[in-house]
């Protein structure tokens, strides 16, 4: 596998994985969906597998990094403003209830955690790129570390460190105090 | 809650700043501290901050503190947005179907737009389309999975009743049918507005306005209880506002239809088979208990508690679900206070009152008192009648009441104790001093004297009563008269006061609600009825996990070494897990969610039992084995409060209890043999004549057909067997001879997932129902991840073979 390290937003060839995996996560989710009807076990690692696979065939996206950086990315935003979009129909007006299902209340709080992390990321990016990449590749892509190492071309204890080092950050950033 | 808790608060905050998370110069020289450091051990650390700050005491506080927070991050971002991509999937399909509709005639209606959809239905905005005149209606189509069975006849039945209702106040129904694929719809006057909480809020609107918009929802609910229709699900967002300030009551009477009226079986709603919001739903709800117009009181008064401080009566207590329930079932709403103090609070209060025949008897009852506090005319809320004082006092003196049952087989050695209240027990010395003695117990016993004994639970109950006493302390003497009670020979007495005990102490936070979890094969438990959840449970040594069927995705529910956790059944919610934990010296059952937070405690048995495997009877309650240290093993059943403990097989040497997916019978070993019980009358069947013959793990198959369950045969390791649910047609599924048990179903009924010990140790496997393909669970990689090729592409399939029933 290529070792690029670094993934620049603006990469052409990343955007167009963007693209890609962004439009196909959203039909794949609607046919499996028709598929099994409501019973719906898809995770997201699930979700993303078969956008993957068929794009590792395609030589265009050869280039591992920035395949698997792009399609990351591309994961965090679907995520992201899925939550964002739900999380305004819920709220509705100024303010509003929380539901209380035990589903609800688990997705209600998912919502928030993820976009109180999707910011934190933001902000984490501007002081080290390189541990909100780990973070995109390993929670939103569920990469392994030995597998991130190898993409970014870098040890598995650099990652495993880096993974570490950017929860820290992120837990501390995210707590109430802060 | 304050704002720290909420994690709303602290996304906001995470978006107010869009500056660097910190200062990236300075991280570098943090960074390279942290980095140092954690290359060496804890111990290390130290050492490590002497060496590397030197003077630099700001430097070592911020690499201490991200130090601090190394066992935390390691559970941190562990699991995948699962959760939120599965909704990802359903949301994406909801929106194709939504528009799907668009365009589309139904009945009489064209379809313009989607407005809204619910647990159960899809609103369209719909105009008429035969020409016939120009009308703007919403038209609810309810969803798929209720076309299953739809009962025509009683659908237009119910329909014409509610169509009946002509009140200025209540959204006209105005037609309905059934759509030309089978969903039944109906056709409603289009209102707009907004909702009654939003409205008051947007508008600002004084105490007094409030109460006024109030009064008319209950003149309209009124109106409709004249002609005997409950509404079922009063709510905000049921009761709209229009910018002319005139209210409308949406949805009266659906909640009946939709819960009886349209399919054959119950539909699934949002909890469980109830038609529901459980921020608003009154006890008798909760409970699945009978509605009545007294439903609606209830649920008028927890509005108007909303319209008044902002929040429903528990919702802001409430953490889950079930706490929610619990609340609803148990806790008096907080009085409002303030201005409302007084007339308003004792208004409302009433109109909450856990028993219905507490409440008004009728909206119109409730909106006169109302009307008599507005117009400063005493209200009858506060003259609460002598039965309303007595129910009141039954309920502050539960426990006195309850161990009155008690005092029936106490009477002959101490009646007097019992009767004096709290005489001898004025303090929690005294409780701890009774509680040691009570332990000591079968000293006394053994000493034959046994009249002592009783005078000495009689006491212990006597001093639980006294509520002056810390709820601490009253939850242990209970316990410990339990467990004395139990060593007297008073089973069902015994049982009772250690649940009592327990739910003291839960009340009164005393017992754990978090566990953190963390990862550690070894039994197959169970199958998600919901696959929205990560199908199968399982459990390594103390510890309760849950794994996609395909061996993927393990993510742990429990985690404590010290206090062994083991036996994980599905709640019937699907979203819950049962699982047995240690306590002290005995086991017990607790039930928790899937992240492993929020579990609670639900069974407390005797020093030195143990309850076991537990399995769903239904919603609300739980069937468990209770073991005694002398081997005495039976059957018995709680409710997930705690309440209601009874035991239901007769023993000595019961075991294994499998319900059935009804809920109404369940199956089990008793003395060696399978038998099947019917809950209700406790008819039992016996399904096998050799009790000899080694049997056990049973699981009832989802159509209710079969019964799967270990054997051992002569001169072979146990083996998994199915048999129909009359005893016949005996056929094993296990080839091959190894120790295969702990069967269980998948949902489709077409494989069994069981533990066998192969190639030296414990796995999880499955087959199908004749034995062919056995697929090897959990010996795949924990997680499942990105490999190139073929082997994604073979899990994917099994994943499919599995998540297609």
């Amino acid at each position: 596998m290529a070792s690029s390290a670094e993934l620049p937003a603006t990469d052409i060839v990343a955007d167009e994985v963007f693209e890609f995996v962004y439009e196909d996560l959203k039909r794949i989710a609607r046919r499996h969906l028709r598929r099994s009807e409501s019973h719906v076990t898809l995770s997201t690692t699930e979700l993303v597998h078969e956008s993957f696979l068929k794009l590792r065939t395609s030589p265009k996206f050869s280039d591992s990094a920035h395949f698997y950086g792009s399609a990351a990315r591309a994961m965090r935003e679907v995520l992201v403003d899925f939550a964002r979009r739900l999380r305004s129909e819920k709220r509705g007006g100024l303010y509003k209830r929380v539901s209380f299902s035990d589903a609800e209340a688990t997705l209600e709080f998912q919502l928030d955690e993820m976009l109180a992390l999707d910011a934190a990321l933001v902000r984490l990016a501007a002081v080290d790129p390189r541990l909100t990449q780990i973070v995109e590749l390993r929670f939103f892509c569920g990469l392994s570390e030995q597998e991130i190492a190898t993409i970014l071309g870098v040890t598995t204890r650099t990652v495993e460190r880096g993974w570490l080092k950017a929860r820290l950050i992120l837990l501390k950033a995210l707590e109430p105090a802060n | 809650m304050t704002s720290d808790d909420d994690p709303r608060a602290r996304a906001a905050h995470a978006t107010a700043l869009p500056s660097p998370l910190l200062d990236a110069e300075r991280w570098r020289q943090v960074e390279e501290v942290l980095d140092a450091a954690l290359a060496c051990e804890p111990e290390e650390w130290d050492a490590v901050l002497e060496a590397r700050c030197g003077a630099d005491a700001e430097l070592r506080r911020e690499v201490a503190e991200y130090l601090g927070r190394v066992s935390a991050a390691e559970h941190f971002l562990k699991a995948p947005p699962s959760a939120l991509a599965a909704r990802l999937v359903v949301e994406g399909h909801e929106a194709v179907n939504g528009n799907r509709y668009v365009g589309r005639r139904i009945g009489n209606y064209r379809v313009v737009r989607q407005i809204g959809r619910g647990g159960m239905a899809r609103v369209f905005l719909a105009e008429r389309a035969d020409g016939q005149f120009e009308q703007d209606v919403a038209l609810k189509l309810l969803r798929p999975g209720f076309d299953s069975d739809v009962d025509v006849e009683r659908f237009r039945a119910e329909r014409q009743i509610l169509a009946s209702l002509s009140h200025p106040n209540i959204a006209r129904l105005y037609d309905g049918g059934v759509t030309d694929d089978g969903l039944p719809f109906l056709v409603l006057e289009y209102v707009e507005g907004e909702p009654i909480d939003c409205y008051c809020e947007t508008h600002a609107l004084s105490a007094r306005a409030r109460l006024a918009l109030l009064l008319e929802v209950a003149d309209a609910a009124q109106y409709a209880h004249d002609r005997s229709i409950v509404h079922r699900d009063l709510k905000p967002s049921n009761i709209l506002v229009s910018a002319d300030g005139a209210v409308k009551l949406l949805d009266f009477g659906l909640a009946r239809m939709l819960e009886e009226g349209v399919t054959g079986e119950a539909p699934p709603t949002r909890t469980g088979h109830r038609w529901m919001t459980p921020e608003y739903a009154a006890p008798e709800q909760v409970r699945g208990s009978a509605i009545t117009s007294r439903t609606d009181v209830y649920q008028l008064g927890a509005v108007l508690y909303e319209l008044l401080c902002g929040h429903t009566p528990f919702a802001h207590r409430a953490r889950t679900l079930h706490e929610l329930e619990m609340a609803a079932l148990d806790q008096d709403p907080e009085p409002l206070g303030g201005d409302f103090r007084g007339d308003l609070d004792a208004i409302i209060l009433k109109a909450l009152s856990k028993q219905p025949e507490d409440r008004y008897a009728t909206a119109g009852d409730f909106a006169a008192d109302i009307r008599r506090h507005l117009t400063g005319h005493p209200v009858r809320a506060r003259r609460p009648t002598v039965g309303y004082r007595m129910r009141r006092f039954v309920a502050r003196h539960r426990v006195r009441l309850a161990a009155a049952a008690i005092v029936v087989w106490v009477a002959g050695a101490s009646v007097i104790a019992v009767a004096v209240e709290g005489s001898r027990a004025r303090s929690a010395d005294t409780a701890a001093k009774l509680v040691g003695q009570l332990r000591a117990l079968p000293e006394i016993i053994g000493d034959g004297r046994r009249g002592d004994a009783q005078r000495l639970v009689s006491r212990a109950i006597s001093a639980a009563r006294n509520l002056s006493i810390p709820a601490e302390s009253r939850a242990q003497l209970l316990a410990a008269a339990g467990g004395a009670a139990v060593g007297l020979g008073e089973r069902q007495a015994g049982f009772e006061l250690l649940q009592q005990g327990l739910v003291i102490r839960r009340q009164q936070g005393g017992l754990p609600r978090v566990d953190s979890a963390s990862p550690m094969a070894i039994q197959v438990a169970g199958y998600s009825r919901n696959a929205m959840r990560r199908g199968m449970l399982f459990s390594r040594p103390a510890t309760i996990s849950m794994m996609d069927p395909d061996g993927t995705h393990e993510i742990p529910i429990t985690n404590s070494m010290d206090s062994w956790s083991g036996y994980p059944s599905w709640a019937r919610d699907g979203s819950r897990v049962l699982f047995t934990r240690a306590v002290g010296d005995s086991r017990a059952i607790f039930i928790t969610t899937t992240d492993g937070s929020r579990f609670t405690q639900i069974t407390a048995s005797p020093p030195g039992w143990r309850d076991e495997l537990p399995v769903p009877l239904g919603e609300a309650r739980v069937a468990f084995l209770r073991m005694s240290p002398a081997g005495d093993a039976r059957i018995c059943a709680v409710n997930l409060d705690g309440s209601g403990l009874s035991e239901i097989t007769l023993g000595p040497h019961d075991g294994d209890p499998a319900p059935f997916p009804a809920g109404d019978r369940f199956a089990y070993v008793g003395n060696g043999d399978i038998y099947v019980m019917h809950l209700r009358t406790r008819e039992r069947t016996r399904l096998t004549d050799n009790p000899k013959q080694y049997k056990a793990g049973l699981a009832v198959s989802p159509d209710g057909k079969q019964i799967a369950f270990t054997r051992i045969d002569p001169g072979r390791l146990e083996q998994i067997f199915v048999m129909n649910v009359d005893g016949t047609d005996v056929r094993r599924v296990s080839r091959g001879d190894y120790y295969d048990f702990l069967p269980r179903w998948s949902p489709d009924g077409t494989r069994i997932g069981f533990t066998s010990s192969r190639d030296g140790s414990l796995g999880i496997y499955s087959m199908r129902l004749d034995g062919s393909d056995v697929i090897d669970l959990s010996h795949t990689p924990g997680t499942l991840i990105m490999r190139p090729g073929t082997s994604v592409l073979q899990v994917t399939e099994t994943l499919w073979a599995w998540a297609k029933y």
